[in-house]
This record gives C-alpha cells, sequence and structure tokens, in this order.
C-alpha cells in the first residue's frame, strides 16, 4: 500500500478499525503516521472545545423588545435571582471570591487600557503571573476558591456538583491555553482577547454560583 | 432560579408562558447557543442574531416539547436549524459544500515548504484551534463544527443540511486536512517570529 491508497481510506479508516495492510503502510511511513496523529489531535481536541462565549446583554434585550412586540408577554420584570449583592451574609467567603475575581480582571484590563506600544508586551505576560500569585485566579487546575465554590453548590443542590466542576475545570484548562498564548505572543491582540474572555468566564462561573446561593 | 426550581419545572412553567422562566432557561442554555452560532458563522454579530433568533422560536414552540429528548439536544437541534436556514439563505451551503480544496499530492500527505514536519500534538493549544476554525472556509466550518465540535452524526448532518453521508464524510475529511494545514501555517509564522 503506498501513500496515495492509503489516503484514500483514510477518511473511513479513521472512523474503524485499520486493517493489516493500513497498519503496516503506518509503521513504514513517517508522513503518514503523523498525519493521523494530526487528525486524530485535531478531532480529540475539538470535543474539548468550550461552549466559550457569552452573548452580549443587548441579545437578551433584543428577545424580550420582540416578544413584547408581539405581544407574547408583557413587561418582564428583573428576577430576584439576577440581582446580587455582595453583602449577603449567606455566602461571605463566595462574594468576596466572586468581588476578588472581578477586581482582578478589570485590573487586568485597566492596565491593558494604561499602556500601548511595547509596554502591552511586558503587561500581558505579567498580568498572569500577578493573578497566580492571587491565588484567587489560579488557572492551572482548581484552588481553594473553586473547591469552596463547588461545596457550597453541591451542599444546597448535589445534582448540579458534576456541572460546577466540569466548568471550572474546562474554564480553569481556557484560562492556561490562553495564558500561554500570551506568554507565547505577547503582541497578539487575539490571544490577549481570548486571555480576557477566560478571565471573563471564569467570573461568571462565581457569579452564577453567587446568584444561585442567594436564591 | 427560585429555591428549588429545576430546568423541567422552569420549562413546564415556560411552558405555561411564564416569561421569569423563560428567562431562566436563556440563562441556562444561552452561552451554548451563542458558542455554536458564533462558531458555525464565523461572525459576531450573525451569532447575536441567531442566537436572539433560535430562542424566540423556543418560545414559539416551547408548547411542542414534549420530553422526547432532552430539552438541551432539542433546543440545540433548534438553533442548528436556525444557522442553517440563515446560511442556505445566504447561499453559501451549496457554494461551500462544492468547494474543491487546492490540488493535493496525489503521492503523500502535502509538505508545506518552511513548515516544521511535526506532529501537532503539544505545540498546538485550544487558542490556536478556535482561531483556525474561524479560518475555515463556511461549509467546511459548518461540518466541522456540527460532527466533530457538538458531536452530530453524519446520518443526522446529512438530514439538517440535505446532503448525503458520503458527501457529510467527504467535506469532514476536507475540513480536518484544511484545519491542519492552517494550525501546521499558523505554528510555522508563530516560530518564523521568535
Amino acid at each position: 500500500m503506498n501513500c496515495a491508497e492509503f489516503q484514500k481510506v483514510l477518511p473511513d479508516m479513521l472512523e474503524g478499525a485499520k486493517d493489516a495492510a493500513q497498519e503496516a503502510h503506518l509503521r513504514s511511513c513517517p508522513a503518514c503516521s503523523e498525519l493521523v496523529a494530526d487528525l486524530n489531535f485535531i478531532t480529540h481536541e475539538a470535543k474539548r472545545l468550550l461552549p466559550s462565549y457569552d452573548p452580549h446583554p443587548r441579545v437578551w434585550e433584543g428577545i424580550r423588545a420582540q416578544l413584547e412586540r408581539e405581544g407574547l408577554i408583557s413587561e418582564v420584570p428583573v428576577t430576584p435571582h439576577r440581582m446580587i449583592s455582595f453583602s449577603h451574609p449567606a455566602v461571605p467567603w463566595l462574594a468576596t471570591a466572586a468581588a476578588m475575581l472581578l477586581l482582578a480582571f478589570g485590573g487586568f484590563l485597566y492596565r491593558r487600557d494604561l499602556v500601548s506600544g511595547q509596554n502591552l508586551a511586558r503587561v500581558g505576560t505579567a498580568a498572569p503571573t500577578l493573578d497566580r500569585n492571587r491565588g484567587v485566579l489560579t488557572a492551572q487546575g482548581p484552588n481553594s476558591e473553586d473547591e469552596q465554590l463547588v461545596r457550597q453548590i453541591a451542599a444546597e443542590n448535589p445534582s448540579l456538583r458534576d456541572t460546577y466542576e466540569d466548568n471550572l475545570r474546562l474554564v480553569n484548562a481556557y484560562i492556561s491555553d490562553a495564558e500561554q498564548s500570551v506568554q507565547q505572543n505577547p503582541n497578539d491582540e487575539e490571544a490577549r482577547q481570548a486571555l480576557i474572555r477566560a478571565y471573563d468566564q471564569k467570573a461568571m462561573v462565581y457569579q452564577m454560583g453567587l446568584s444561585r446561593s442567594m436564591e | 432560579m427560585a429555591p428549588g426550581l429545576s430546568e423541567a419545572e422552569a420549562i413546564s412553567r415556560a411552558q405555561r408562558g411564564d416569561a421569569d422562566s423563560f428567562e431562566i432557561l436563556y440563562g441556562l442554555h444561552k452561552r451554548r447557543v451563542y458558542s455554536l452560532c458564533l462558531r458555525m458563522t464565523g461572525n459576531s454579530a450573525e451569532a447575536e442574531d441567531l442566537t436572539q433568533e433560535a430562542f424566540l422560536q423556543l418560545y414559539r414552540k416551547i408548547g411542542t416539547f414534549r420530553g422526547e429528548s432532552a430539552f438541551s439536544t432539542w433546543l440545540h437541534r433548534m438553533a442548528v436549524n436556525v444557522v442553517l436556514m440563515h446560511l442556505r439563505k445566504k447561499s453559501l451551503n451549496q457554494v461551500s459544500l462544492d468547494e474543491t480544496l487546492e490540488p493535493q499530492q496525489e503521492d503523500g500527505p502535502r509538505k508545506d515548504l518552511g513548515v516544521e514536519d511535526s506532529s501537532l500534538a503539544g505545540s498546538i493549544d485550544r487558542v490556536h484551534l478556535e482561531r483556525a476554525i474561524e479560518s475555515l472556509p463556511p461549509g467546511y466550518r459548518m461540518i466541522f463544527v456540527l460532527h466533530d465540535v457538538e458531536g452530530f452524526e453524519h446520518n443526522e448532518i446529512a438530514e439538517m443540511i440535505g446532503c448525503s453521508i458520503g458527501n457529510s464524510k467527504s467535506q469532514l475529511h476536507k475540513a480536518r486536512m484544511k484545519l491542519r494545514d492552517l494550525l501546521k501555517s499558523s505554528r510555522a509564522e508563530k516560530a518564523l517570529k521568535r
């Protein structure tokens, strides 16, 4: 079997088992072997992509306005779960964690806006380090605040434990990836935007936990 | 969410026209729907419009949800159909499904000059992958997102976009190959900058 023959059957082979001839070609051909490894890697990584993006609040405003225009709903009141108070006595640690997360993220944005040109590179790499030192934003894995959030959620609704654990694990991995990208390419604006989105998402996970705990 | 209100209860209340419960469902599912729309269109403005349309359809049709499948699956399918309808209107899918990749060497995997010849694993992260997916031609992006990201099977994709299963498989393979090229090029560019 040569490379052309191998690649002709490759799409089917990726979805099923390899026969002896295909196995033999893979063992003897580094190029095809690398191709298969790359395609498997892409497939595997694609499955791990997060639903990473949140719509702008104007999307909900548009939906509500349209439903009102159609007479399907009257004015929608602001629901209690959307009103977040950081002084809620029941969950002081969670409020603190969420506030620190948001402040750190805000600080990152603030410092990012203060500098330009070559300084951007310095800030781009410095911010994650600083954040990591603050503990709350540790991106490599769950930290004590993450674990506390999961415990709090599980205490109130055990069925949500896995969901929150998954969300935190995924968003931590996303932050880690994004940090790595920024560190490797400090002047890459898209990488920096990805990092900002990643922090934003972690803040949102905490906000969701916070609002749930206050219900 | 009101204390103890499960998603099933929120669905039930929304079916009776409770707008608060509908807002709760929006909060629970907006990220997944918007991410799907954004990945399939590659355009944030279009993705916002389509997210809005998907949830408007949800509100109008939620009374028909009978629980034969999970609510998230049902909503997701609805969102996919909204996006596909939009792409059909733009005639993108027809153009893109007929798209062909640039000619490839017949005797082995294509080698790009200047591209280091080593596996992608370990050198590509999700940020690069997201960016490469954005760069895919629309037809390839659609098939790739539906199959490899969202987990639809070829028979489901074929039914949704109106092509054969073989066509779906073939387009997916081309999309993955194109993605590999994009990722390798991106890695080579990065190496040159260092």
